[in-house]
C-alpha cells in the first residue's frame, strides 16, 4: 500500500447515526495500512441537499474552508460519505481552475482566519479502495468468498454526478462497484432504476415521495433475486436501512432487504468477526446473509 | 440581490450555450428524472424549468412548491445531450427564492442547525452510548468550529436570505391565524 497519509472526513452521518458503518471503516484502514490523521476542526461538507440551496455561494466557503484545514496539515482528504465528497471534491475542482472564484471566496475566509490556496485533493474510500489497492488484489486477499450471495448494487448519485467534475467513473453506468462486489466472490445484482436516487435528496420536503422511491427500488432489487443490498453512502444506509420499514409500506412486498455498507461486506469476506463490526446494530437483521456467508463459523 | 437581473443574466448564459429549438424538443432530462418518473410529467418536469428561464418567465416559477421536489440527483444534466446544468439551474432558482424568502421549512432548519452545531446531524448521548458498545470514542457534544460558519453567513447573504424566510414564514402563519 502507498505511503500517503490522509486527512480522514468522516462527515456528520457516520459517526452520529450509523456508528458500526465507523467501524467497518476503521477496520478496513487497518487491514490495509493505510495510514491516516484525525485532523480538529473540520465543519458540515455541508449537505449538499439543504445548505447550496439556500446560498451556493456561502456553502462553496464553507466547503473551502474544510479543504483550507487539510492543506495547512499537507494533507488530501478520504471521506467515506458520497454526499461529503461531491461538496469536497467539487469544490476542489472548482477552485483549481478558477482564480476569480477562488479570490472571491477567501475574501470570505478571511473573516475565519483561513485561507484556500487551492491544492487539496480530495478520494472517495471506496475510489482509494478501488485506485490504490484494486479489485485484484482484494480478491487475491479474501479469505472467506462471498460464494453465492446475490448483492444488489446502489453506488448512490453524489460519488458518480456529475461526472464532469467528480471523475471517479462513468455517470450514467458506472462499472467501480460492481467490480468491487464481484472480487469478493459475490454475484453483483444490476436492475432497472439501479442508478436513482435513494430518494433521501426530496424527504426533507416531501417524505412520502422520497419513501416511495426508496421503496420502489427495493421491490426492483428484490425482483432480480437480490439477497442482499450494498451502499457506499450513509444517506444511502440511512434511506435503506433505518427507514426501510416505513419505505416498504408504500410497496406491495414487506419482505425486509437487508443493506450493507461496502466496507462492511470486504470486513466480513476478511472474515472480520460479524459481533467486532457492530452488524447487530442494522435496523435490518442481517441474519439471513451471515448464515448464507459464513456456515461454518456458525455451525 | 436584484432576482430580475439575476434571471436574466441565467437566461442570456444559458442561451448562448445551447441550441433552444432542440431543447424544446428533446425532454431526455425527464425521461431521465426520477421525480418526474414518481409524481408524472404534468407534475414534475425539469425541462419546463429550462424553458421558463429561457424565455424570461422564471420569476412565477420561484413561488412554485414543485420546485423543490427536486431530489438533487444530477441526472438530469448527466443525460442531457447538450450538457445543459439542469440539476444547476434549479440550484440558482432555489437560490433566488431563498432571497425572497421562499424555502421549505425543513431546509431552513438544517441550515439553521450547521451554524448552530457545526454539523447537519448533530451528536446525542444516544449516539455515544451506541459509539461506546462498539468501542468507539464518544462525540464531544459541541463544535469549536460552528462560530467560523456563522462568520461566513454574515459575510455572505446567507444571513440575510434564513431571516428572510424566518419572516414570510411568520408572516405567513399570522396570516393563517387571523383567519381562524
Ligand atoms: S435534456 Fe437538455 S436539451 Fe433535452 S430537454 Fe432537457 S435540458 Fe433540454
Ligand atoms: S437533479 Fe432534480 S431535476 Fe435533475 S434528474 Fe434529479 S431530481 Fe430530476
Amino acid at each position: 500500500m502507498a505511503e500517503q497519509r490522509w486527512a480522514l472526513y468522516m462527515g456528520c452521518v457516520i459517526p452520529n447515526r450509523l456508528p458500526f458503518m465507523e467501524m467497518a471503516v476503521r477496520e478496513t484502514l487497518r487491514h490495509f495500512s493505510i495510514p491516516i490523521k484525525e485532523i480538529d476542526g473540520f465543519t458540515c461538507c455541508p449537505n449538499p441537499l439543504t445548505f447550496p440551496h439556500i446560498d451556493h455561494h456561502a456553502a462553496l466557503a464553507v466547503t473551502a474552508r474544510n479543504l483550507a484545514i487539510a492543506e495547512e496539515q499537507g494533507l488530501p482528504i478520504l471521506t467515506p460519505c458520497n454526499g461529503c465528497f461531491e461538496m469536497l471534491k467539487g469544490a476542489s475542482v472548482r477552485l483549481k481552475g478558477n482564480k476569480e472564484l477562488l479570490g472571491q471566496v477567501n475574501e470570505i475566509l478571511a473573516k475565519t482566519g483561513h485561507e484556500y490556496k487551492g491544492k487539496t485533493e480530495v478520494k472517495h474510500f471506496i475510489q482509494l479502495l478501488f485506485e490504490d489497492i484494486g479489485p485484484e488484489t482484494i480478491a487475491n486477499q479474501v479469505e472467506l468468498p462471498l460464494t453465492g450471495l446475490r448483492v444488489a448494487l446502489h453506488i448512490g448519485c453524489h460519488i458518480v454526478r456529475p461526472s464532469h467534475l467528480l471523475g471517479v467513473d462513468n455517470g450514467q453506468r458506472p462499472t467501480l462497484l460492481y467490480q468491487m462486489v464481484e472480487a469478493l466472490g459475490a454475484r453483483a445484482i444490476r436492475y432497472q432504476d439501479e442508478m436513482d436516487c435513494c430518494g433521501s435528496g426530496t424527504r426533507p420536503v416531501n417524505r412520502d415521495l422520497s419513501l416511495k422511491m426508496t421503496g420502489n427500488k427495493i421491490s426492483h432489487m428484490k425482483q432480480a433475486g437480490a439477497d442482499a443490498m450494498v451502499v457506499i453512502c450513509p444517506a444511502c444506509a440511512l434511506q435503506f436501512d433505518l427507514l426501510q420499514r416505513m419505505a416498504l409500506r408504500h410497496t406491495d412486498n414487506q419482505d425486509p432487504l437487508p443493506v450493507f455498507y461496502y466496507p462492511e461486506l470486504l470486513c466480513l469476506a476478511l472474515r472480520t468477526p460479524p459481533d467486532q463490526l457492530g452488524l447487530s446494530q442494522h435496523r435490518v437483521k442481517v441474519d439471513s446473509v451471515l448464515a448464507k456467508i459464513t456456515p461454518l463459523q456458525i455451525a | 440581490m436584484n432576482v430580475d437581473k439575476r434571471l436574466q443574466e441565467i437566461a442570456e448564459k444559458l442561451s448562448k450555450r445551447i441550441d433552444t429549438l432542440s431543447c424544446y424538443a428533446c425532454g431526455t432530462c425527464v425521461a431521465a428524472c426520477p421525480i418526474s418518473r414518481e409524481t408524472g410529467a404534468e407534475i414534475y418536469h425539469p425541462r419546463r424549468f429550462v424553458r421558463a428561464t429561457l424565455e424570461g418567465e422564471a420569476r412565477q416559477l420561484l413561488e412554485a412548491p414543485e420546485l423543490w421536489l427536486c431530489t438533487s440527483c444530477h441526472a438530469c444534466l448527466e443525460h442531457c445531450p447538450q450538457k445543459v446544468p439542469v440539476s444547476e439551474l434549479i440550484l440558482e432558482l432555489h437560490n433566488l427564492a431563498c432571497s425572497l424568502g421562499i424555502a421549505p421549512k425543513d431546509i431552513a432548519t438544517e441550515v439553521e442547525n450547521i451554524l448552530t452545531s457545526g454539523w447537519a446531524l448533530a451528536p446525542s448521548e444516544s449516539v455515544n452510548k451506541r459509539r461506546e458498545q462498539l468501542g468507539l470514542p464518544p462525540i464531544p457534544l459541541k463544535s469549536r468550529s460552528s462560530k467560523d460558519l456563522v462568520k461566513i453567513a454574515k459575510a455572505t447573504e446567507l444571513n440575510k436570505r434564513l431571516k428572510r424566510i424566518k419572516e414570510r414564514r411568520e408572516a405567513q402563519a399570522a396570516e393563517a391565524g387571523g383567519e381562524t
